[in-house]
């Protein structure tokens, strides 16, 4: 088998957060995420709000120390990673923020932005960056007559496309892409995802798609994995997860997505997803679980178990089931 | 889209620099709207005319260097000397003109040495957080609890009166403004997305500090900078009038007022104009930083 490129063991981020005076909360945004990307494939991270998805695109990208947990990259533990190090780590993963409209500096030009990592990185400057950032341009579809001009001057896809463009000027090795297109219009949007699409062939890219959108994720991931309150409840190859769901929650997401033709509805999902600070015993989604909850679910927390292949999923009711015909 | 993409990068200063240019033009038309930012305009470029050419446009240049006309003493305005004359016989309306540059730099200097004190220590304390930004902060809370006047009183009384004394006590009373402003606004700027993106592109801290967050602050610093001109030429006046500022033979508008006082209310000609000249600098440096404001910060354009 494959070294995996990205490789999260355990991953663990929690924040604390002042409550009155003197009283504290606990925030546990992630909790204990392990996930693994091979090289070359897209593996999807879905869940809804508040679910932890970004904070796990931070934490892996060593933005915020993460309080548990390893992080490999290329078999290589960029946990403690700092300095120069770090610094050079930075050329090989990359990130596209969700929202292009803030992600760029607006006292900055188009080509002030793209030209930012080479030369923070390269240390390029003269007619070289200037064919530098125009071949980026070129590869992202922008027009070389934008390159002076200032980001409120441009859309949002136009901003997406200088946000990626940037990404993907030092070459990296893995991209993690935090819902990049839920800012954007839906024309847009399709324009951006297949342009994705031919960018990770012709780069030869690793994705990490972080989205709430299952169609998207359907159309870009080869892998996929299943968040609620920072922890993984299922994953497996995009196929298996979404045409055979196992986990209830897995199962309540594909069916709230609409289709023509069937009434949507059954099976939806009621309450909002708990806080992170108050975790509930137990499974971490009893609470909102349609099925009926075995008193195990209330006490204890389900582990990922295979269910065939690389098909895992972390649920009581589901092991058990599946347990039985082949006991 | 597709048809343009092989449309070349535009060329020539005017080309690269259309979006600041167009930028600009809107500056100049919203600024030009507003009546009181164009006197605070035509105030400040006066003062600035002035401070220049001074001694080319004064009169009697000679009795700003401590002539004695003792025929001439006290002489109400008139069409040879229309200000008047002091108790040296010294034409007032010179010894004002001449004033601006002293003004100007006392002005100048102090806004700037407050500023080149005051940036760097908010840039860094907003971004830094934690115990960094909490000595700093504290510091400067110290600085800002004693009236400023009062300390600076205490400094120059300490370092013996003199204008150059003056300008350096103001300084150092006046940068904990700047430290508030710039740590203020560092700290909503450091929760931005495009500095993460910065970080994750692997930019050093101090790239970050001069590259993304400084030009994010130079407005309401622009704005601060020009209100300052006008309270610091006030506060080196009051320090000439109570005889810790300029010693007054020497053509400064505080010292002139404060050796006018003791002419008043029969020779009101020499204390006014001095005094009419503070007030204008003062009004011309205030409403030009308010209009400045205005079109800058549009937000807090209260209406």
């Amino acid at each position: 088998m494959p070294e995996a490129l990205l490789r999260l063991e355990n991953l663990t981020k929690h924040y604390t957060v002042k409550r009155g005076s003197f009283a504290t909360a606990t925030v546990k945004a992630v909790d204990g995420v392990s996930l693994h990307v091979m090289p070359g494939e897209a593996l999807g991270i879905v869940g809804e709000s508040g679910s932890g998805k970004s904070t796990v695109a931070k934490v892996l990208l060593r933005l915020t120390d993460p309080t548990a947990g390893r992080i490999l990259f290329d078999g290589q533990d960029i946990t403690a990673l700092d300095g120069d190090a770090l610094r050079s780590l930075r050329r090989d993963m990359q990130i596209v923020f969700q929202n292009p409209h803030s992600a760029l500096n607006g006292r900055h030009t188009i080509f002030d932005a793209i030209a930012e990592p080479l030369v923070v990185q390269d240390g390029l400057r003269g007619q070289p960056l200037i064919d530098c950032v125009s071949r980026l341009m070129d590869l992202v579809s922008l027009p070389r007559s934008f390159i002076y001009r200032y980001p409120h001057e441009l859309s949002g896809g136009q901003k997406q496309r200088v946000c990626i463009a940037r990404a993907v000027a030092l070459k990296p090795r893995l991209l993690v892409l935090d819902e990049p297109t839920s800012a954007l219009d839906v024309s847009v949007q399709a324009q951006i995802l297949s342009f994705l699409k031919e960018l990770q062939q012709e780069l030869k890219l690793t994705y990490l798609f972080i989205s709430h959108n299952l169609a998207v994720v359907r159309y870009l991931c080869d892998r996929v994995a299943v968040m609620y309150l920072g922890a993984v409840l299922e994953q497996g190859r995009v196929a298996d997860v979404f045409d055979q769901p196992q986990h209830p929650y897995t199962q309540a997401l594909v069916a709230a997505i609409p289709k023509l033709g069937t009434a949507a509805g059954h099976n939806l999902l009621s309450g909002d997803i708990p806080t992170a600070s108050r975790m509930p015993s137990g499974c971490r989604f009893h609470t909102r679980c349609p099925e009926a909850a075995m008193p195990l679910c209330a006490t204890q927390s389900p582990d990922l178990v295979p269910i065939y292949g690389d098909h895992e999923c972390a649920c009581f009711a589901r092991t058990l089931r599946n347990a039985v015909p082949s006991a | 889209m597709a048809s343009d993409i092989t449309s070349a990068a535009p060329t020539g200063w005017r080309a690269r620099h259309a979006g600041t240019i167009r930028q600009w033009r809107l500056y100049a038309h919203l600024f030009r709207r507003s009546f009181s930012s164009m006197l605070g305009l035509f105030l400040v470029v006066l003062f600035l005319v002035l401070a220049a050419a001074g001694p080319a446009l004064a009169p009697y240049p000679e009795d700003t260097m401590g002539a004695v006309h003792l025929d001439n003493r006290l002489k109400p305005p008139s069409l040879a000397h229309p200000f008047g004359t002091d108790e040296m016989g010294n034409d007032i309306l010179s010894r004002v003109i001449v004033g601006t540059r002293t003004s100007l730099w006392i002005g100048l200097i102090i806004t700037g040495v407050a500023a080149l004190i005051g940036v760097p220590l908010g840039i860094f304390a907003g971004y830094m957080g934690g115990r960094i930004r909490e000595v700093i902060m504290r510091i400067t809370d110290v600085f800002l609890s004693v009236p400023g006047l009062a300390l600076a009183l205490a400094i120059v009384a300490s370092l013996g009166p003199g204008i150059t004394n003056c300008v350096i006590a103001l300084s150092l009373v006046w940068w904990p403004g700047y430290v508030r402003l710039i740590d203020s606004k560092t700290l909503a700027l450091k929760e931005e997305l495009y500095i993460e993106a910065a970080r994750a592109i692997g930019a050093r801290t101090p790239r970050i500090l001069f590259h993304h967050i400084l030009p994010n602050c130079v407005s309401p610093l622009i704005v601060k900078a020009s209100m300052d001109m006008g309270m610091a030429i006030l506060s080196a006046a009051s320090l000439g009038f109570i005889g810790l500022g300029a010693k007054p033979p020497s053509p400064e508008w505080g010292a002139m007022i404060s050796v006018a006082r003791s002419y008043m209310p029969d020779w009101w000609w020499y204390a006014l104009f001095p005094g009419l000249a503070i007030y204008l600098t003062v009004l011309g440096f205030n409403l030009f930083g308010d209009g400045l404001r205005d079109i800058l910060d549009p937000k807090s354009r209260g209406r």
